[in-house]
């Protein structure tokens, strides 16, 4: 375990979410925070409750939909799942993401030219 | 677009969402903490990492609520209803705030309704930025219409517009289908409708070439008329009509939006030019409707052009050249300036209220500060405070706009009702969107600007000082020299307007004071108009003229009747060129140019008028005597100096027409002014009757009672020579002199209004200042008296910061006087624009204004009972 957890970086917590609803279909607020820290390996340092506001930007963007729905445990949550928006949407993020990490690791790689 | 969309759909479930999410919260809490509970934690540590691993619930539900909602409409909403709650709470000062600042803005805006309506909306035509006026201008850009002959080489030679007209404005007389009417008409050349670009309700209008020697006569009738006299009958258009003696035949008739300023016409015949012999009459005014893309120059070009052939033709001196100017700047003319100076007083009160109500939140603001410590110390940022401060004062200046559109309204209507005749436009006033943006835009400038001085002051308050201080305003000091360039920056406002108005007044005085060179009461005027095709030669005219004043002086009542064409004091008829004998020109001078005015033997007796030297005219003085000529005082002085005139001769006409006979002065009259009371005198040449017939009279009646009473027996007498002749402008000399003065009485008493309104509004300023300072020293002036400080020397000390502040206003505001008033200096009579005896009663008068305004808190500040004032610390 690295020495400092790093934030999450800037814009990506959008993706993040969607790729969890799409990979583990249907979940509570409470399992898609648990899922994050887990696939990460607890290196992302969120505050759990830092999730609602951008589950509720999701939301409000169509790409994610909400019901009523019940725990495990038979307690009364609110379940997201991914939309047909947000398989698009989480497509397209995708897409940019590769070619800006693309573009990065070309730079990673120039390596310093002879004089 | 979506987000925006959910999140406005959110405002209105906010309840049911805050509920739902706190409920989401908590089962997060609660699976969270069960979770630690399978790994073997305490309950109580469970809940302790469960809230640590969720972070601030409080933050968390502040970020979700502001992700729901608009955080920024939140706190415009809530700094809207505080404010709202904190203006309920003093009523006093909202009230009075408030309507300052609407009088403020609905005098504003009343002024800007008639400026827009009258000077800024593009005539009611189309393309009329294309339309222009064409003019001759002579010497002194003295302007004249155009006679036949320049008319006629323009519209041969123009290149730069699409169509060209011109127009004059004499009545006509309708008879046959019912009495006979005198209408106001205007004869037009065939393009005339063509250059406006308007079209008819019925019929067409004059085509190329109606006007034509010889094509027949032709007219087009006002939806007016139609309706009034032929009773809206479409029939009408083909049928003819007899105008002024004359059959016409009816082409067209015209929509009834449409109007021709400056009067409202009611017909309009075809005129016909002959070959003109000589360069005159000048009686007609052109317009041109510029080519697409074709600018005012190109048109002044082709217009000098024309105006040099016309020379070449008729060799100066002659009047002038043609000159055209935009259409809308022609027909506003001298309203113009009198508008925008209007318009400039009322800003100046409109400044006034604004500073008045500035202090007035100043003064609030500087009780405010330990509340806006107490906020700063909870946590609101200076901005926060600062944006509420100024929600405030928006939200009592859009108040007050609104109340403001109100007295608006009401104000136009007003105007409206006592704006003297001859403003043109006058029926297009009415409150539109850009009178109701103005409105709101002074409001909330009004509102930012006065709110944002202590908006500002008040985000900078010191927090712990003025908590510790106990609430007395530490940063009084700056709030005070705030508030002292406020009251002086009104009073020299307030000087400022009261100087324009105290001219005003002293013209308008100075107007009242003016011999009109006659005995204005009991005389009874109307005009006649004889139409040609009945009293077709000077003779049947005279034999008409002679038995009417027959009858007339036999009416009882009457004691004598007179003609002339010209009536004082702003009637005239025509102008023309003299010259008196042995007087050589300098080249390129055109001959002195005065009124030329016929009348008859009786009329200088009737109208009252002394006799200087010489005769008046008499029975004699007819066709077959010499030619005989009156001159006024005027002329005499200017060009028979030193001599007397009788017995010296002069004729008409410059030396562009040599062939004019030589008339013998037999008397020199007292002047009396036919363009006005305001105008100088201008020398005057008078022909008689007999010798110079006009169709066209003006009768006047010298009566020994009330001369209105006798309008029945007048229209009767007329009646009974010719049943077809209408009494045309039958008015008593009282009313022509009130109606000569009507527009300088209007803006005085408007300007004057504003005035008292500044001045009552600054000396309110005034007064609020000093009791607010005398308020604030209590302590102070407490201490003073106990330490045995004379009463009379607390009096002095307040009265002598109100006056020090007086004079620097006062100062500042002559300066800006004597700059200011010059621009008004062409509605001034009597009084230049820097006349000192004014400037300084003004100055007296704002000076003693501001004396008494802070009387009243300076003897409070006597008042202060030192024991009570020192207990109060």
């Amino acid at each position: 375990m690295p020495a400092d957890k790093s934030d999450i970086l800037h814009g990506t917590l959008d993706f993040i979410v969607l790729k969890t609803l799409h990979a583990m279909g249907p979940l509570h607020g409470y399992a898609i925070a648990r899922r994050i820290e887990q696939v990460s390996a607890d290196q992302l340092a969120i505050n759990q409750g830092t999730l609602y506001p951008a589950l509720l930007k999701l939301q409000q963007h169509g790409w994610i939909s909400t019901k009523w729905g019940a725990s495990s445990t038979g307690r009364r949550v609110k379940v997201y799942s991914i939309t047909r928006r947000g398989e698009q949407q989480l497509t397209t993020e995708e897409a940019d993401w590769q070619r800006a990490a693309g573009i990065v690791a070309k730079f990673y790689k120039l390596s310093k030219e002879p004089k | 677009m979506r987000p925006l969309l959910t999140r406005l759909l959110a405002l209105f479930r906010r309840g049911q969402l805050d509920d739902e999410f706190s409920d989401e919260m908590s089962a997060h809490l609660e699976l969270s903490t069960a979770d630690y509970l399978a790994r073997g934690m305490s309950l109580e540590d469970a809940r302790r990492a469960a809230r640590l691993r969720f972070g601030g619930t409080l933050q968390t539900a502040e970020a979700y609520r502001d992700r729901q909602g608009f955080p920024l409409l939140d706190s415009l909403w809530q700094d809207l209803r505080y404010a709202a709650r904190a203006l309920r709470k003093n009523p006093g000062f909202a009230a009075v705030a408030i309507l300052t600042l609407a009088l403020g803005v609905g005098a504003t805006t009343a002024i800007f309704t008639v400026v827009h309506a009258v000077l800024l909306r593009p005539l009611p035509f189309p393309e009329a930025d294309r339309l222009v006026e064409v003019r001759i201008v002579g010497r002194n850009a003295a302007v004249f219409p155009l006679p036949d002959t320049d008319f006629l080489a323009w519209r041969s030679q123009n290149n730069s517009a699409e169509a060209v007209a011109v127009y004059d404005s004499s009545s006509a007389t309708l008879t046959g289908d019912g009495p006979p009417e005198r209408l106001i008409s205007s004869a037009v050349t065939d393009r005339f409708f063509d250059v406006l670009g308007v079209q008819p309700l019925l019929g067409r209008v004059f085509h190329e070439g109606d006007d034509r020697p010889g094509a027949p006569k032709t007219t087009v009738l006002s939806h007016g008329l139609w309706m009034r006299r032929f009773h809206g009958d479409p029939a009408i258009v083909g049928r003819s009509i007899t105008v002024s003696g004359e059959p016409h035949v009816v082409i067209g008739v015209m929509p009834p939006a449409f109007d021709f300023l400056p009067a409202k016409k009611e017909l309009w015949r075809i005129l016909t030019m002959n070959e003109p012999r000589r360069r005159g009459p000048f009686y007609t005014w052109g317009i041109a409707r510029l080519k697409k893309g074709t600018t005012l120059d190109t048109m002044r070009a082709n217009l000098d052009a024309v105006s040099a052939t016309i020379k070449r033709q008729y060799p100066p001196p002659g009047a002038g050249k043609l000159y055209a100017i935009p259409l809308q700047e022609a027909i506003v003319g001298d309203v113009r300036q009198i508008l925008y100076v209007l318009l400039g007083a009322v800003g100046f009160l409109l400044l006034i209220a604004a500073a008045n109500v500035a202090n007035l939140l100043l003064a609030r603001a500087a009780g405010r500060e330990r509340e806006m410590a107490v906020r700063g110390a909870l946590g609101a940022g200076r901005a926060r405070i600062a944006a509420q401060l100024l929600t405030e004062s928006v939200v009592l200046a859009v108040v007050a706009g609104v109340l403001g559109l109100a007295v608006a309204s009401w104000g136009t209507r007003v105007l409206i009702a006592i704006a003297p005749q001859g403003i043109p436009r006058l029926n297009e006033v009415r409150m539109s969107t850009p009178v109701f943006l103005f409105a709101l835009a002074t409001a909330s400038a009004c509102g930012l600007l006065f709110g944002f001085i202590p908006a500002l002051r008040a985000s900078h308050v010191p927090l712990v000082e003025t908590l510790k201080e106990g609430g007395r305003g530490v940063s009084g000091g700056g709030h005070r020299r705030v508030q002292r360039l406020l009251v002086v920056a009104e009073i020299a406002l307030a000087l400022m307007l009261s100087t324009g108005a105290a001219l005003m007044v002293r013209s308008f005085v100075a107007l009242q004071r003016v011999n009109p060179g006659f005995e204005p009461s009991h005389l009874l005027t109307f005009r006649l108009s004889l139409p040609q095709t009945k009293y077709q030669n000077g003779a049947e005219q005279r034999d008409f003229y002679s038995r009417l004043l027959q009858r007339l002086e036999a009416l009882p009542g009457v004691r004598s009747a007179a003609l002339t064409i010209s009536v004082p004091p702003d009637v005239l008829a025509m102008t023309d060129n003299f010259i008196v004998e042995g007087q050589t020109l300098p080249p390129n001078q055109s001959a002195p140019l005065g009124p030329l005015i016929f009348v008859n033997d009786t009329y200088f007796s009737t109208i009252g008028a002394p006799l200087v030297s010489g005769r008046f005219f008499s029975e004699r003085d007819d066709e077959n005597a010499p030619a005989a000529v009156i001159v006024n005082e005027t002329l005499a002085r200017r060009y028979f100096p030193s001599v007397d005139p009788v017995g010296r001769r002069l004729k008409i006409g410059g030396p562009e027409r040599p062939t004019n006979t030589w008339m013998s002065v037999v008397g020199v009259v007292g002047d009396m002014s036919y363009s006005g009371l305001d105008a100088p005198s201008e020398p005057a040449v008078y022909l008689p009757f007999r010798q110079a017939t006009s169709n066209n009279q003006y009768v006047l009646l010298r009566t020994a009672g009330d001369p209105q009473s006798l309008a029945p027996a007048v229209q009767r007498a007329v009646a009974e020579l010719d049943k077809d002749l209408p009494v045309a402008s039958l008015r008593t000399m009282d009313q022509l002199m009130g109606e000569s003065k009507a527009p300088p009485r209007f803006r005085t008493i408007l300007v004057s209004l504003f005035a008292i309104v500044g001045l009552t509004l600054a000396s309110i300023g005034i007064y609020g200042v000093m009791a607010y300072a005398v308020a604030e020293r209590t302590h102070e002036i407490g201490v003073r008296l106990a330490l045995g400080a004379d009463r009379a020397d607390v009096l002095g000390m307040v009265l002598g910061e109100a006056m020090r502040l007086a004079a620097a206003g006062v100062a500042i505001g002559l300066a800006g006087a004597a700059a200011t008033t010059q621009v008004m200096r062409s509605l001034l009579f009597g009084v230049t624009p820097s006349d000192v005896p004014t400037f300084a009663g003004i100055a007296a008068l704002l000076a003693a204004t501001a004396f008494v305004a802070s009387y009243i808190p300076a003897r409070r500040a006597t008042r202060v009972d030192p024991m009570v004032a020192l207990r109060y610390e």
